[in-house]
């Protein structure tokens, strides 16, 4: 358990900012989005016994913990993003860019069509083309097969284009 | 598939987002320090059962080793008492000593009354002997005795000469 800390202290500089970037698009709310990343690496470290290599990548069953978590936010707290409302965080991540305003508002309409997909092409798009995972990583994170992940991601990049174009 | 692309780059864009250095150093020192607290609670754990055996175990030992420190002072101190009598039976010394105590109760019960009976013989004797009490003085028996005569000599005489005379007045 000694030698365990500092390892798992590398899995954790590895992984959390993927992890609450995952969380944070879905409860668009910074604070709830730490402490629910803190929780899920806290769940992950008290269960790292029932974690078996091989059968799901470490990758994908952090995010199926995350996953889990904010989807027990949601039970609890009965409260959803708003589509409306643009979290500063997002914002002000083009803030050094030449044209600050149009830059915003692409984002801002990013994540505001972010905002109309279903849970499972939010998670796709998120995993994929924010967070770049694998096909392999999101298909064991979500429990489905490559293909409907593939098919699923395609639905949801034309729902963008739409609520986008 | 260009547009694709261009919402890709766009989605990408997002991966800037970040959580502050601050919570993250928060966070990852909570998260390893639970770990370390979760290990050495079991250390205390596992440590305070074995104080505690400890000390149970000794305090067993010290109780007992009381014990037969005391029982052996208890039994030593008759053993080697000057009074120490081996060949005495310790039932027959306390039924004699009943005997005893009922003797000397009995006696002192005789004693009681020795004691009340010579005190009202002496108060009778001394009655008797002193003549200065009055019921007993002659004196007073003869004034008593001449007093009874002279209460009522009249009548007595009297009776006496009437007796006579119905006698005589009889005889005739």
């Amino acid at each position: 358990m000694e030698g365990e800390a500092p390892a798992f202290g590398v899995l954790y500089d590895k992984y959390q900012p993927s992890i609450y970037r995952f969380i944070f698009l879905k409860v668009s709310h910074r604070e709830e989005a730490e402490d629910l990343t803190h929780q899920v690496f806290l769940s992950a470290w008290e269960h790292m016994g029932s974690f078996h290599h091989g059968d799901v990548p470490f990758v994908s069953w952090l995010y199926r913990i995350a996953r889990n978590k904010v989807i027990d936010y949601y039970r609890t707290h009965k409260a959803h993003a708003s589509l409306e409302n643009v979290p500063d965080e997002i914002i002000a991540l083009d803030a050094h860019t030449a044209n600050q305003i149009d830059a915003r508002l692409q984002l801002e309409r990013v994540y505001q069509a972010l905002m109309q997909l279903s849970d499972d092409q939010r998670d796709i798009v998120i995993m994929r083309f924010i967070n770049e995972l694998s096909y392999k990583d999101i298909a064991h994170a979500l429990g489905k097969n490559q293909a409907t992940v593939r098919v699923i991601q395609y639905r949801a990049l034309a729902r963008l284009k739409k609520f986008l174009s | 598939m260009r547009t694709h692309t261009s919402i890709i780059d766009r989605l990408h864009r997002l991966n800037a987002l970040a959580p502050t250095q601050d919570f993250s150093a928060r966070s990852r020192r909570l998260i390893l320090a639970s770990a370390q607290a979760a290990h050495s609670d079991t250390i205390p754990e596992t440590l305070h059962a074995y104080r505690f055996s400890t000390i149970m175990v000794r305090t067993t030992l010290f109780a007992a080793g009381m014990a037969i420190v005391l029982t052996g002072l208890f039994y030593g101190s008759q053993y080697f008492s000057p009074l120490f009598l081996p060949g005495l039976n310790q039932d027959k010394i306390v039924a004699e000593a009943d005997m005893i105590d009922n003797t000397i109760t009995i006696q002192l019960s005789q004693l009681h009354y020795f004691d009340t009976t010579s005190q009202a013989s002496a108060h009778a004797l001394k009655q008797v002997a002193n003549p200065t009490l009055s019921h007993l003085n002659t004196a007073v028996i003869l004034s008593d005795t001449q007093q009874i005569q002279m209460l009522s000599p009249t009548d007595t005489d009297t009776t006496s000469q009437q007796i006579q005379d119905i006698l005589k007045t009889l005889q005739k």
